[in-house]
Order: C-alpha cells, then structure tokens, then sequence
C-alpha cells in the first residue's frame, strides 16, 4: 500500500525524487489521483506553509517543498483529468511588464495548484496585450497579475485597462511586495493577496 | 588636505558625537533624484561619470546630507563579468540573464580583471570626483553588491536561495568568487576616496538566519578584515524584513546596518535592541510610499515619529529605508532634511 504520509514527508523535506517515486507508486496501486493530492502533496505543502508562517522555515526550504510537489503535479495531472477530477477553476498568472521578479508569483502558481486550480503560468515581462491574448486563448475565470516594483505597479492599472477594454470577462487578482489592498481598489482590481496562502483564498473567493 | 592628514573619525564617533550634541546625522539614500534635477537620464549618469558626478553635487547642494552616495547600481559587478543587462532610459540597469548552471561555468570568468571594465572605472571615477568635489563635511559613500546577491545573478535568486538548502557546496563556491570580484572592486573604490562602503545584499533576505551567516554575513566578515586598516567604514544593507536577519547582519564586524521601511515588518527600535549599541543602525522612512508619494507634511511627520522613537538610542542615523526611486519630489527631501536638522 503506498503510503500518502511518506509522501507529504518528500514534500516537506523538498525530496523530489521521493515525492516523484511514491506518486508513481501510489498511482501503480490504483491509488485515487485525488487522494494521491489531497494526503499527500497538499498535507505536505500545508504543513510547509505553517512552518513558515512560523518562522520555522524561510523561503529557500518551501521553494524547494514547491518543486518537490511540481514533479509529482506533472504525473498527477494527466492521470487527475482522466480521472474526471475536474480543476476547481482556471487561472492565469503573469509578472506585468517590465518586471522581471517571479519568486513569489511561482509560490502563488503552486499553492493554487495545490488546492486544485488549473493554472497557466504566463512568465515574467508580460505586455497587457499579451495577457489579454492569452487569455482569448485559455479562457481563464481568473487571471493573477504579480509586480515586485514600485515602478512596474502602473502596468498593472494599464493590464487591467487593458483586459477591461477589450471585454473579457474575468476576475482580476493583484498581488506582490509592493502592492497594497488600497492600489488594487484604486486600479478596479477585483482582489488582492499579500502572500500565497491568501491567493488561495482570494481565488476561491472569485468562484462563488 | 589637511583634514585628511589628521585622523579621520570613523563613522561611530561621528555618530555619538552628534547624539552628544543633540544632533543627528541625515543620510538619505538618494542617487536617481539628482538625474530629476539634472534633466539627465538614468541611462546617461550610469554610463557617464561626469553626468553621475554632477547629479550627486546637485543632490548635495540642495540637501547638505551627512554622507552622499554614488547611485545604486546592482548590475554593474555582473555586468563586467559579461552577463546580459538591459539598458533602459529612465530605471536602472538589469540583469535580466543568469548563465551559472553549475561551479565549472564560473572558470570562464576567472580571467577577467573587472577593473578594466568601462563602467567599473566609470563607478570609480565618479568616486573619486566626489571625493574631490564635495564639501569636506560630506562622507563619500560608495556601493558595492553583496555575495549571495551576486551569486543570484549569475545562477537566478531562486536558484541560490535552494542551492543555500540541496547544494551548499556549489553556492559556496558562487559566494567565494563573488567575494574575490568583491573584493578587487572594494579596494579601487577605497583607493578613489571612498569614506563609506555600503553593501548592498538585497537578496540576501530570502534566506534564514544559519544560511545568512554562511553564505553572505561569514564573506562580508572576510571582506572586513582584509581592509580594517584602510579607514574606511561599512554598512550591510539589505531591504525587505530582514528583522530575522539582525543579529547575523550586526555581528559580520560591519560599522553600521541599513534597515527598510516599518511597512516590511522591520521595527527599529527592537532592531536597535538586537543590533546592541556599538553597531549604528540606519533607516528607515519608506522610500516610496512617503518619500515620493506623500507631501512635505507627510515626510515632516514621518521623520518625526521616527526620531522621537529613536531619542534614547544614540547609535542611530536618520535615513530611508532603501534607495530613492526618481521622480521623488525635492520639496519631500527638503522636507527629510529639515526636519533632521531642527530636530533635538
Ligand atoms: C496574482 O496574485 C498574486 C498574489 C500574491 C502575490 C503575487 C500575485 N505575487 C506575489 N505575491 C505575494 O505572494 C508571494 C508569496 O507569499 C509574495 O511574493 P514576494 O515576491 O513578495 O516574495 C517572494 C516569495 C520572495 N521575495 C522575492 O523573491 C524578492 C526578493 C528581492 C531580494 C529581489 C530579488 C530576488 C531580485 N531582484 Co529585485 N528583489 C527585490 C526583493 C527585495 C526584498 N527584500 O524583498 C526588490 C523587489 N527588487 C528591487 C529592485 C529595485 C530590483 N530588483 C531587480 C532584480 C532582481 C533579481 C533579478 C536580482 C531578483 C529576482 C529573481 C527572480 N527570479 O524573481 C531589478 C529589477 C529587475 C526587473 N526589471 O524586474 C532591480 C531594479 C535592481 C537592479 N538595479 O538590478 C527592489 C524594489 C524596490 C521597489 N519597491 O520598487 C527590491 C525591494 C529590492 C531593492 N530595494 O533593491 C507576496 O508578495
């Protein structure tokens, strides 16, 4: 029987070759993709996140938690679709243009996939026109825009000016250091998270 | 000449002396600003050293600060290694490619002498012209990256920040070159005239307090040692909540630590408290929220709170919590100033 705490253990430990064999194992034995998910690589990253909220861990350890839970997520995602596991909702996620900082919006991409979003990550750079053709494109219900800079935030207001004029309709996230609850009321965004964990929630927000 | 002649006072005595005359020293951390009252472009200053010159005297004629420094510039090291930077007009340069992928891709670079770079020699130019240039009064400050910062751009932030965890060895290894390029460009800086070394380990904050003492706080000690006799005094500024960070930063053996703004988390009197009284520490009113956002009266204010806060710990100087962006009104920086000077 595969064992899901040895994998949330992989996690924790930022082991990707473990957390990559026991998914496949588990999956081997026929073990659900959800389950496989759920017990495993979210319990792993969750107790992740609590450790750092406490100062137990820093940055370094969950980026390397995160791309233990990446690898397994490129095997569980086919195999969670064919189960029928449907995502909970679509989103895609950029750095605005002329900003070059992704750290903190790859965390944000990973705990959204981690509590079951389907997430497209657009890179860093993004022009508002690219953002609006993507999401032409993916069709996304939300769409998550990160800026590190205080001189990149006016790229976001033109993003969302920009998504806006040409009549899509989606749920406009912000989020980054610099950015406050206040500028994203001021541009017309429809949410704002200061750190990764509220992205979760903000994006869950969106889909009631 | 004379001046130079007696012994200089280091950074601490002036310092105390100051808070024992109900003073206190004011260093913004300003560059971009001077290319505002210039005209000139970031672009321009960073490239020619006449035009950073000039934007620094400007900056110091209108707000007589107590140290000025050369503008902050986190490509410039890396960018004499060859690495790929953009250029834009009016932002500083970026690097915007980072080719490490493993320890051998650093051999390529072994070779090369970055004093011989243009923009180096322009950096060290621009030093030793404020040096010649402004009043006796103004300490020449000058700015060099960090190891683990530099060690981010040649391999990428975040992979260093996991190589500090899954690879110690190979970040080691980043870390100890960047020191050597460190190094060489420290001792021309210090040669041009430089009073003040700030290092600037911006990405430094990522890590905890055990990677921090490893990879950038047990270097800067190094770099420290090497020219303790050279009259010259450090500063270790890095920018984010580094309040996790404080004790390791105090300890390296630098004169003082620049901290950021309160609205990352960092709270300087308790900073104050964990630095202990013989290291200064410097900060921290917010960059752009009030210094290039807010009016003269919300500066006045924040200054203000700030200094009261700080009346009972002599180690302090007033200044801001990371580099001034342009387009920070100069009424704002009157605004800092003034209220540095009248306040006692
Ligand atoms: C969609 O919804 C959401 C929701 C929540 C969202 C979200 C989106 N996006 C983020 N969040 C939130 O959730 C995340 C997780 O909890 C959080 O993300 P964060 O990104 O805040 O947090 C990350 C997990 C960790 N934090 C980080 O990753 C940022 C760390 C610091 C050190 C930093 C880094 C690492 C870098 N930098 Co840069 N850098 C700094 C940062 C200084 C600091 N002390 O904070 C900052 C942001 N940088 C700065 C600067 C000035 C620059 N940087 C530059 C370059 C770089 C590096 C390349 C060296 C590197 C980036 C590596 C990378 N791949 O991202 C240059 C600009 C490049 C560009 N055009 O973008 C350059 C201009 C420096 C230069 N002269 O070269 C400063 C910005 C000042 C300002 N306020 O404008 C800065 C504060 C440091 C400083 N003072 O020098 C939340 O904000």
């Amino acid at each position: 029987m595969a064992d899901l705490k040895a994998l949330a253990d992989a996690v924790i430990k930022g082991n990707q070759t473990e957390s990559v064999r026991l998914t496949k194992e588990a999956l081997a034995e026929k073990m659900s993709p959800k389950r496989i998910l759920e017990e495993g690589l979210i319990a792993g990253m969750g107790v992740v996140g609590v450790r750092f909220k406490a100062n137990e861990v820093y940055i370094p350890e969950v980026l390397i938690s995160a791309r233990a839970m990446k690898m397994a997520m490129e095997i569980l995602e086919p195999q969670l679709a064919a189960a029928g596991v449907d995502p909970i909702g679509k989103a895609i996620i950029g750095t605005v243009q002329g900003d070059l900082h992704d750290i903190g919006k790859n965390l944000v991409i990973m705990m959204l996939k981690g509590a079951g979003f389907n997430v497209e990550d657009i890179g860093v750079d993004v022009s508002p026109d690219a953002f609006v053709e993507k999401i032409k494109a993916s069709k996304p219900q939300i769409v998550g825009l990160s800026a590190l800079l205080t001189t990149t935030m006016p790229a976001m207001d033109k993003t969302i000016q920009s998504i806006r004029q040409a009549g899509l309709n989606c749920k406009i996230m912000i989020g980054g250091a610099p950015v406050t609850q206040n500028y994203a009321d001021k541009i017309g965004a429809d949410g704002y998270a200061p750190d990764a964990a509220t992205a979760v929630d903000v994006a869950k927000s969106f889909l009631n | 000449m004379v001046s130079s002649m007696l012994k200089r006072k280091s950074l601490n005595e002036r310092v105390f002396d100051a808070y024992a005359q109900k003073r206190r020293l004011a260093v913004p951390l300003v560059g971009f600003p001077g290319c505002d009252l210039l005209g000139m472009s970031i672009k321009v200053a960073q490239q020619n050293h006449g035009v950073h010159y000039d934007c620094i005297d400007a900056l110091v004629n209108q707000l007589r600060p107590d140290a000025a420094f050369m503008m902050m510039d986190l490509s410039v090291e890396a960018n004499a290694l060859g690495l790929q930077v953009r250029f834009p007009i009016h932002e500083s340069s970026t690097v915007e490619y980072h080719p490490v992928r493993k320890v051998e891709d650093l051999d390529k670079f072994r070779s090369i002498n970055i004093l011989h770079d243009s923009r180096i020699q322009s950096y060290i130019k621009t030093v030793e012209m404020m040096r010649m240039g402004l009043p006796d009064d103004v300490l020449v400050g000058a700015y060099i990256i960090g190891p683990v910062t530099l060690a981010g751009l040649l391999e990428g932030a975040e992979q260093a920040a996991m190589d500090s965890v899954i690879d110690p060895d190979k970040l080691e290894a980043l870390c100890r070159f960047s020191t050597h390029i460190i190094q060489e460009y420290t001792r021309a800086l210090i040669n041009a005239g430089a009073d003040l070394l700030c290092i600037l380990e911006p990405t430094a904050v990522i890590l905890g307090p055990s990677q921090f003492e490893r990879f950038s706080a047990a270097y800067v000690r190094h770099i420290i040692e090497n020219y303790k006799y050279a009259g010259v005094d450090t500063i270790y500024h890095i920018c984010g909540n580094t309040m996790h960070l404080i004790e390791a930063m105090s300890r390296s053996g630098v004169a003082a630590i620049s901290l950021d703004s309160p609205q990352t988390g960092v709270d300087m009197v308790k900073a104050a408290q964990l630095a202990g009284p013989d290291v200064v520490v410097m900060g921290n009113v917010n960059p752009t929220a009030v210094m290039k956002e807010g009016t003269p009266e919300q500066v006045r204010t924040a200054c203000r709170s700030l200094l009261e806060q700080m009346r009972e710990i002599p180690n302090f100087i007033l200044s801001t919590g990371c580099d001034l962006p342009p387009g920070v009104p100069l009424e704002n920086m009157l605004a800092f100033m003034q209220t540095a000077r009248e306040f006692n």
